[in-house]
């Protein structure tokens, strides 16, 4: 298992723009990394969307593909509704707003796809966008081309992402989230779950997956998905009641049947939000949630909670690996682990990546500490993202803290096992530092880092 | 008598169920109460005050409140509830006063002995710090925080109330606000229980618990450390057995909700759950406040 003396860092400062603070997406692709970038606003030509490639062989980061830009609207400052009220008129933002921005914003999922008598898989990418979300592929790495939508074009530009991508049983399944127009931007959650398949993704024609009447009436977007045990695993959000986990094999013709794992947040209700990311590792499906912003759903006011790990295996049977211990129609759930939400750490408030690597499973946590230490004016910054891994799935033990020596990477928000070893992609909000310090804004300069774990360093 | 301290009763904690009035804690108290290593207390009230003084005097004006002590007491020093041993309790508790709510409990879990007492009295609820002194008396005592969904938690309370002149009560329906019952009485045990370890306190729908005992009882016993086998489980499922599953005699008749009292068999059917969204039927004009809707949907309504 990797240590705290594991890891170098492959890259930081975002990647030639600071302003770049999420490391959402990654893929490795004809022996490269491919790293997926978002900026949290949309509104200066600096934030646009890039692809970053990783070559093992010169050590080199090149970008690969940026955001065309568009003329600005009122889209580009849509407010953010875990900053608001969103029943309420909304004050729009005062930061200045430049002639053009970016056309996307982030990229916020990737996925290889083989297309049916082809040799080689293609890389597919879903982007985030004010204007709404698209579909990017890629044969070569360097030719990026825009698909069409896989949903009608009336529905399109509402789509703020596309947060999960599959392939599955000779098909590819693409799922969006969150929501956007010219006042309201909800980065977790539309109108209800879509998800979208196809088997000739180049061929414009998707169905959904989904029947009409399925999930619940709560369900507010397929959050996450994951193949395990010859099924395709999908999860809602739901505010209202807790995640769902459907799965199906996908077979005939789409919509597809489903079939139900768990519901109500596995009998932890609407605190267990999300089923944030999902995991395959020891014959099972590791499950983690989570609640967005600092632990707390403002917009639909939920919460304060830490996230659950679970486990569910191929005949639908669950193990509650961290969280609180309960009763259900599965029996009595107790933490296989020993330890409550978010492993003991109330800031622990989301399971932002998992990936099995050489034999272990690692978490990857948004800390959210820091916000706390600024807002309430403490004298010693703590916190940051943590990495927890285990070797058998129950005995746990945390790798990394205080966000690698910056508390300001508060979220490892991407992992991927490649040859190289463990890939690591943060998340940054350095503008905490301004607000705890009183900095004056230009002194503040952050961005994503990018680390790799290395077995024996 | 000396008092023993906190900690030492270890195997005679007792199990305390934590809920507003009108959430099936007289039915759940008596099904867990039928376990052979329970024994269920009719509301005994004991953490309402330090001492027994405290508790005689918090119910001066609704005497029905210390039927349920009176009728424990009677049973476990007579093995019979009659006027005769009612009386015979009356006295007991009035020579002992000066007594502390601690030492009575522990005379109670003395004569209930190997068997551990539940207890569910719903005004223990009502403040804080009627939990706490049960927490202080009973370091390791374990927590049942039983929930039903706050409509038909109200519209029941109501329908008490309406009632209330039967039994001595003095509250009027018209001036109670149940939902607001409903509301502090939940944040209380939340706040309460937040602060205890791990485990020491489980949440429970009354209606999953009802529609489906033969799956949750199971669960409870686990959880409480407990037999779990077959005759265990077909013990709890029927309350009507407990001693205090039917009305008492004249000087207490009370000590448990009157429609249980009045019809104890458990019904194994599935529990409707109502929604949230809709009018209040005590107040057409509003639906429930957005705090008690978020509570309810934390424990898993809609």
């Amino acid at each position: 298992m990797l240590t705290k003396d594991s890891f170098l860092l492959m890259g930081e400062k975002g990647l030639g723009n600071p302003r770049s603070r999420v490391a959402h997406a990654m893929a490795w692709f004809r022996d490269q990394l491919y790293l997926g970038v978002t900026n949290p606003r949309g509104d200066s030509p600096k934030d646009a969307a890039r692809i970053l490639r990783f070559d093992p062989g010169t050590m080199e980061w090149n970008q690969v593909w940026i955001s065309p830009l568009v003329d600005a609207d009122a889209r580009s400052r849509a407010r953010d509704v875990y900053r608001g009220n969103r029943f309420k008129e909304h004050r729009l933002n005062h930061l200045p707003v430049t002639e053009t921005v970016p056309r996307h914003r982030g990229i916020r999922c990737m996925s290889l796809y083989q297309h049916a008598n082809k040799s080689e898989s293609v890389l597919y990418i879903g982007t985030l966008s004010q204007f709404g979300a698209s579909l990017l592929m890629t044969t070569d790495g360097s030719e990026f081309l825009t698909l069409p939508p896989p949903i009608p074009d009336c529905l399109d530009a509402t789509i703020l992402s596309y947060r999960s991508m599959v392939a599955f049983a000779g098909k590819l399944f693409v799922a969006p989230t969150g929501l956007v127009d010219s006042q309201i931007m909800d980065r977790n959650f539309g109108d209800g779950p879509r998800l979208f398949v196809t088997d000739n993704p180049l061929s414009g024609v998707w169905h959904s997956a989904l029947p009409s009447d399925f999930g619940d009436a709560g369900d507010r977007s397929i959050f996450s998905l994951a193949v395990f045990a010859g099924y395709l695993y999908a999860s809602t959000g739901n505010p209202d009641r807790g995640f769902y986990l459907w799965r199906t094999q996908a077979e005939g013709d789409p919509p597809f049947q489903w079939e139900m794992v768990l519901s109500d947040g596995a009998w932890r209700y609407n605190l267990n939000e999300t089923a944030a990311t999902m995991a395959v590792f020891g014959g099972s499906l590791y499950i983690g949630s989570g609640l967005p912003g600092l632990g707390y759903d403002k917009a639909n006011d939920v919460g304060p909670a830490a996230f659950e790990l679970l486990r569910v295996f191929e005949d639908n049977s669950w193990d509650l690996v961290a969280g609180t211990p309960r009763f259900t129609s599965d029996g009595f759930k107790v933490p296989l682990s020993k330890m409550g939400p978010g492993f003991d750490d109330p800031f622990n408030s989301v399971v932002w990546s998992m990936t099995e690597h050489n034999g272990c499973l690692y978490v990857g946590t948004h800390q959210w500490e820091p916000f706390y230490v600024a807002l309430k004016g403490g004298p010693v910054m703590r916190g940051g993202f943590e990495l927890w891994g285990t070797g058998d799935g129950e005995n746990w033990v945390r790798i990394v803290s205080e966000g690698l020596h910056d508390h300001y990477q508060t979220g490892l928000r991407s992992q991927l096992s490649t040859p190289l070893g463990l890939i690591m992609g943060t998340s940054n909000h350095q503008e905490i530092e301004r607000r705890w310090l009183h900095f004056d804004r230009s002194t503040s300069a952050g961005g994503f880092q990018v680390w790799l774990g290395l077995d024996e360093l | 008598m000396t008092e023993p301290l906190a900690g030492e009763r270890g195997d005679r904690a007792p199990l305390i169920i934590l809920c507003p009035p009108r959430s099936f804690s007289s039915v759940v108290c008596g099904m867990l109460g039928q376990h052979p290593q329970l024994y269920g207390l009719p509301e005994v009230n004991l953490f309402t005050a330090d001492r027994l003084a405290g508790v005689l005097e918090a119910h001066r004006t609704r005497p029905h409140g210390l039927h349920g002590l009176l009728r424990a007491l009677a049973q476990l020093h007579e093995g019979v509830q009659h006027e005769d041993s009612v009386e015979r309790a009356s006295e007991w508790v009035e020579r002992r006063k000066h007594w502390s709510s601690r030492q009575v409990f522990d005379h109670i879990c003395e004569l209930t002995h190997p068997r551990i007492p539940v207890d569910k009295s719903p005004r223990t609820v009502m403040r804080t710090e009627f939990m706490q002194r049960a927490a202080k008396i009973f370091a390791d005592a374990s927590y049942l925080h039983l929930t039903r969904h706050p409509r038909s938690t109200c519209v029941s309370t109501l329908s008490l109330l309406e009632r209330n002149e039967e039994w001595g009560g003095t509250a009027k329906a018209g001036r109670i606000d149940p939902e607001r019952i409903w509301y502090s009485a939940h944040q209380n045990i939340m706040n309460f229980s937040n602060k205890l370890r791990e485990g020491q306190s489980m949440r429970l729908k009354g209606e999953v618990l009802l529609s489906d005992p033969k799956c949750f009882l199971p669960q409870i016993a686990e959880w409480l450390g407990l037999r779990k086998d077959a005759q265990a489980i077909e013990a709890m499922l029927q309350p009507e057995q407990s001693p205090f599953a039917c009305f008492g005699p004249d000087n207490a008749k009370y000590g448990n909700d009157p429609n249980y009292l009045n019809d104890p068999v458990l019904r194994l059917v599935k529990v409707r759950e109502p929604n949230l969204d809709e009018p209040l039927e005590w107040a057409q004009d509003r639906s429930f406040l957005p705090a008690t809707r978020k509570l309810a949907k934390l424990f898993g309504y809609r």
